[in-house]
C-alpha cells in the first residue's frame, strides 16, 4: 500500500539530515506503530507520506502509495492525518458542520455529504452530538471527531502523529481501543507515531522503532521489544510494564508484549514470584517496595479545612466540603477521574484569583497567609508561561538579578543539575518549537529558578517520553529530599508510583483516602498501577 | 404542533422587525417591540436581571437628558439652562429615541441568539460559501481565543504569585498576555490550516452542504411576514401611525388606519414565535 524507498530529508535551513535512508513497506489493513525518543524523526517520517504536509526541505528517494510515486503537489484525501492537539484540529464550530467540511472541500454535491454524514454518525455514535458545539466536547471526543472527519472522506490509509499526547491516560485508552475497533471493521491501514507503549505496543502488526533519523529495527512487537531489552536502550523504559518485568534474555526468546500473553503463559505464578523478589531486593521507589523512611512532617505545608467551591452560583459545587493536609517536604499525588475537582483543588491552593471566592480555610505552614512568591504552579497548558522569543529569553525572564549573579554558564549549570540538558541544545529556539515534553521542562525550569517552598504539577508528564518520565520523577524526588512539598495531579498513575509518597483520591469534590502511595496502589484494583495488575495473579 | 421555519425565513423576520422599529419611530410600535422582544427573550431561556433593566433606564434616562442640552427644539419651554431653553418636546424626542435604542438593543440580543452559525451559513448560501466559511471559523475561535486568555492570565498569575497591584503593573501584564495570546494566536492558526489542508482544503471547488429545505410551513410564514410588513410600511408611508413630537407632540394612534398598522406588525412580531418548540429542541441538542 505504502512504500517508502531509501527516503533522506534534511528541513531547510538545517544542517543534519531529520532523515536517513528510511525505507518502508506498509501492507494494506496493517497496523504499525512508529516509536521512539522524542525528535528522532517519526513525526517527519509521517509527513513525508501526506504530501499536503510534507515540509519545506531537501527530499532524497521515492514515497510511494499504490504503486504511484508521490509528488511534491499531490493532493491525496485518501491519506488521512491527525495530529496531536485535537482543540487545533477542529476546524468548524458544530459537529455536523466538521463532518461535512472535508467532503465541501472535495465540492461533493449536498445530496451525497447528507448521505453520508448521516452514515458515518451512525457508525460513529455521534448522532446525539450531531448537532453540539464542538466547544461543548472534551479532548478525547474532540480527537474522535476529528477521525471521524478524516474517516468520512473514504480514507484507506490513517496517520497519526501522536494522537492522545494531549489525552489523559484513560481518554487515550478509549481512543486506542476505538481505533482498533475501526481497523478491524474496515480494514484501514494505521501508521501511527505514538510514545504511550503500554496499551498499543502488543497490538502493532509491525513495530518501527527510530532514533536519530534513522530506523533502528523493525519487526513484531516481540522481536523490536527483545531488540530494545537485549541491548539495555534507555528507550526500552517505554515498552509495556508486562514486557519489561517478566523478561528474561536466558529463559525466553519472545517477550510477552500484553498482559493477556502474560497471563496465559504455564509459569505465570513463578514469574510473578520471581518479580516480586527482584523488585523487593531491588532499591529505588516502587509501588511494590515498602518504604519505611515515608516522613511525616509535624507542620503540614498545607492544610484545608472545609473548602467549598463553584465557579458561580448556577453551576454545582465542584469542591465539597474538602479538609485534608499535605505533609511538608513530601510529595503527594491527588488522583482521580476527569471533573473530580483536581485542577481546581490546585487552583484554590495557588490562590489563583478567579477561585477567591471560596468557602473554608486554607492555611501554609500554619499560616493564614502565605508567601506566594514562593508557591509555584505548573499548569496543564504550560505555554500559558511562554511570553519571551527564545527559550534562553523565557528562563531568564522574571529572575534576570538572580541569572547575573549565577555568571557564565549558570543557566548550562542549573539545566544540567535538575536533569533538564536536553533544552541547552534548544536555547535560542522559540519556545513554541520545542516538543511537548520539553516545554514542560522548560515551564519546570521558570518555576525551579524562583525557588518555590511548595511546587503545584497539573499533569507534568503530558507530551513526555518514558526517558523524560523517569527524570522528571528523579528529580521530584531530590527536591522532596531538600525540603520542599510537591503536590501532583496526574491521571499517570504509574508516574504517580514513581514518585509520590502519599496518594490521595479525590471523587466528587472530596478526598476520600489520603495513604501511602505504596499502600494506595497495592490496595487499589482498578486505580492502580500496571506494574500491580501484572503482578496481581 | 413543531413549526420549522427556513434560516432566510428568520434572516427577513428580524430585517423586517428592526427596521420597522428604526425607521417609523412611534410609542404603540416600540411597545409591541418591547412585549414581543421580551416573550422572545422567555422563549429563548434568558433570564431578565435587574442588570439588564438598569442599563436599559440608563440609556433611556441619558439620551432623555442628553436630547434637550443638545436641541431647543419644541414650544414647551420648561426652563432655561444657560441662557438655552430646555423643552418638554425635546425631552419626549430623547425618551422616544432612547426607548427605540433600547428595543433595537433587545432584539439584536434576540437575533444574535437565535441567528445560530448554521443560519448564517444557509443564509450566505451556495453563493457565498467563502464567507459562511470563514464566518463558522469565527465563532469556533471566538471562544476559544477567550479561554486562552483566561489559562494565561492564571498561569501569569500563579508565575508571578499575585495579580498585578496598580496601573503600571497591570499595564505591563496586560501587555504580556497579548504578547502571549498572538503567539498562540499564530501557532493556532498554523496548525489548524495544517489540518484543513489535511482535510483536501482547497482540493478541488468547495461545495456547500445544504441542510435545509425550503417546507411549506416555512414559505407560508414567509409570505405572512411579507404581507404583514408591506402593510405596516404601505400604512407609514401614506402618513398613518405618525408621532409628532416638534412643536408640539401629537401622536396619532386612533385612526382606524393606525390601528390597522399596528395590528399588523404584532402579528409580524409574534407569528415566528409558533416555532418555539422547534427552537427549544434545538437549544437542547446543542449543549
Amino acid at each position: 500500500m505504502i512504500q517508502v524507498e531509501n527516503v533522506s530529508f534534511t528541513y531547510a535551513g538545517a544542517a543534519r539530515p531529520s532523515l536517513s535512508d528510511i525505507s518502508l513497506h506498509v501492507a494494506p489493513g496493517q497496523f504499525v506503530l512508529l516509536c521512539g525518543p522524542t525528535g528522532c524523526g517519526k513525526s517527519t517520517l509521517l509527513r513525508m507520506l501526506k504530501p499536503e504536509l510534507t515540509p519545506a526541505g531537501e527530499r532524497s528517494g521515492r514515497v510511494l502509495f499504490n504503486g504511484n510515486e508521490i509528488g511534491a503537489n499531490d493532493r491525496l484525501p485518501k491519506i488521512g492525518f491527525v495530529m496531536q492537539n485535537p482543540e487545533q484540529q477542529v476546524v468548524t464550530d458544530r459537529v455536523w458542520h466538521e463532518l461535512a467540511f472535508g467532503l465541501e472541500n472535495l465540492g461533493v454535491p449536498s445530496d451525497v455529504i447528507r448521505r453520508r454524514c448521516a452514515e458515518i454518525a451512525a457508525y460513529f455514535d455521534l448522532e446525539k452530538s450531531f448537532e453540539k458545539d464542538t466547544n461543548a466536547l472534551s479532548g478525547g471526543e474532540k480527537q474522535q471527531l476529528v477521525v471521524a472527519a478524516t474517516m468520512i472522506m473514504g480514507c484507506k490509509v490513517l496517520l497519526l502523529d501522536e494522537p492522545t499526547s494531549q489525552l489523559d491516560p484513560i481518554a487515550a485508552n478509549r481512543f486506542f481501543l476505538w481505533l482498533e475497533q475501526l481497523r478491524r471493521e474496515f480494514g484501514i491501514t494505521i501508521i501511527m507515531a505514538e510514545h504511550h507503549l503500554e496499551e498499543i505496543f502488543g497490538e502493532a502488526d509491525r513495530v518501527v522503532y527510530m532514533e536519530r533519523g534513522r530506523i533502528r529495527a523493525q519487526g513484531t512487537p516481540a522481536q523490536v521489544a527483545w531488540e530494545m531489552l537485549t541491548v539495555r536502550d534507555a528507550f526500552a523504559a517505554a515498552l509495556p510494564t508486562v514486557t519489561r518485568l517478566f523478561f528474561d534474555a536466558k529463559t525466553r526468546k519472545t517477550p510477552f508484549v500484553s498482559l493477556r500473553e502474560a497471563k496465559g503463559a504455564p509459569d505465570y505464578a513463578q514469574m510473578v514470584d520471581e518479580a516480586k523478589k527482584t523488585l523487593t531486593s531491588a532499591s529505588g521507589r516502587d509501588a511494590f517496595v515498602s518504604r519505611e523512611n515515608g516522613k511525616r512532617a509535624e507542620d503540614p505545608a498545607v492544610t484545608l479545612s472545609d473548602v467549598v467551591f463553584a465557579y458561580d452560583d448556577r453551576s454545582p459545587s465542584i469542591l465539597n466540603n474538602l479538609s485534608f493536609s499535605i505533609p511538608a517536604g513530601a510529595c503527594t499525588a491527588i488522583v482521580g477521574g476527569n471533573g473530580s475537582g483536581k485542577t481546581t483543588l490546585l487552583k484554590v491552593i495557588a490562590g489563583l484569583a478567579t477561585l477567591k471566592k471560596r468557602d473554608g480555610k486554607v492555611k501554609f505552614f500554619g499560616e493564614k497567609q502565605a508567601d506566594r512568591q514562593r508557591i509555584s504552579f505548573l499548569m496543564q497548558d504550560v505555554t500559558t508561561l511562554f511570553t519571551e522569543e527564545t527559550v534562553y529569553e523565557e528562563i531568564v525572564a522574571g529572575v534576570k538579578e538572580k541569572v547575573e549573579q549565577g555568571g557564565e554558564g549558570f543557566i548550562e549549570a542549573f539545566l544540567k543539575e535538575q536533569g533538564f540538558e536536553a533544552l541547552t541544545a534548544h536555547l535560542s529556539q522559540h519556545p513554541y518549537d520545542l516538543s511537548g515534553g520539553e516545554q514542560q521542562m522548560l515551564g519546570l525550569t521558570k518555576l525551579l529558578l524562583r525557588d518555590p517552598q511548595i511546587l503545584l504539577l497539573d499533569e507534568p508528564t503530558k507530551g513526555m517520553d518514558a526517558v523524560a518520565k523517569e527524570s522528571l520523577a528523579k528529580l521530584i524526588t531530590e527536591k522532596t529530599k531538600s525540603g520542599v512539598t510537591v503536590v501532583l495531579v496526574t491521571h499517570d498513575l504509574d508516574f504517580a508510583a514513581l514518585c509520590a509518597d502519599y496518594a490521595a483520591m479525590l471523587f466528587r469534590g472530596e478526598i476520600l483516602s489520603m495513604e501511602r502511595a505504596d499502600r494506595f496502589f497495592a490496595d487499589n484494583v482498578f486505580y492502580t498501577t500496571h506494574k500491580n495488575r501484572a503482578l496481581n495473579a | 404542533m413543531r413549526v420549522y421555519l427556513h434560516s432566510r425565513t428568520w434572516f427577513i423576520y428580524f430585517i423586517m422587525v428592526i427596521a420597522i422599529l428604526m425607521s417609523i419611530r412611534h410609542p404603540v410600535l416600540i411597545l409591541i417591540g418591547l412585549e414581543s422582544g421580551l416573550i422572545w427573550w422567555k422563549i429563548l431561556g434568558r433570564k431578565l436581571r435587574a442588570g439588564h433593566v438598569f442599563a436599559a433606564l440608563f440609556i433611556l434616562g441619558a439620551l432623555a437628558v442628553a436630547n434637550p442640552l443638545t436641541s431647543s427644539n419644541g414650544a414647551t419651554i420648561l426652563f432655561y439652562l444657560n441662557g438655552r431653553a430646555f423643552t418638554a418636546e425635546a425631552l419626549a424626542y430623547g425618551l422616544l429615541f432612547g426607548a427605540v435604542l433600547v428595543v433595537t438593543l433587545l432584539w439584536c440580543v434576540i437575533l444574535s441568539e437565535l441567528m445560530t452559525t448554521d443560519r448564517w451559513l444557509n443564509v450566505c448560501g451556495r453563493r457565498f460559501r467563502k464567507t459562511g466559511l470563514v464566518l463558522t471559523m469565527v465563532f469556533r475561535f471566538f471562544p476559544l481565543f477567550t479561554k486562552q486568555w483566561q489559562r494565561i492570565r492564571e498561569g501569569q498569575e500563579a508565575l508571578e504569585g499575585g495579580s498585578p497591584v496598580g496601573w503600571k503593573e497591570t499595564f505591563r501584564m496586560t501587555k504580556r498576555e497579548l504578547l502571549c495570546m498572538l503567539t498562540w494566536s499564530l501557532e493556532h492558526g498554523f496548525v489548524t490550516a495544517d489540518a484543513m489542508l489535511a482535510r483536501g482544503y482547497g482540493a478541488a471547488k468547495r461545495s456547500f452542504f445544504n441542510r435545509e429545505n425550503y417546507r411549506s410551513a416555512s414559505v407560508g410564514v414567509a409570505i405572512l411576514l411579507l404581507a404583514a410588513f408591506s402593510t405596516v410600511i404601505t400604512i407609514a408611508v401614506r402618513g398613518g401611525m405618525e408621532a409628532e413630537i416638534y412643536p408640539y407632540v401629537k401622536i396619532h394612534m386612533d385612526a382606524a388606519i393606525d390601528i390597522l398598522g399596528f395590528a399588523a406588525f404584532f402579528l409580524l412580531c409574534h407569528i415566528p414565535m409558533i416555532s418555539y418548540k422547534v427552537l427549544r429542541e434545538e437549544r437542547r441538542m446543542r449543549s
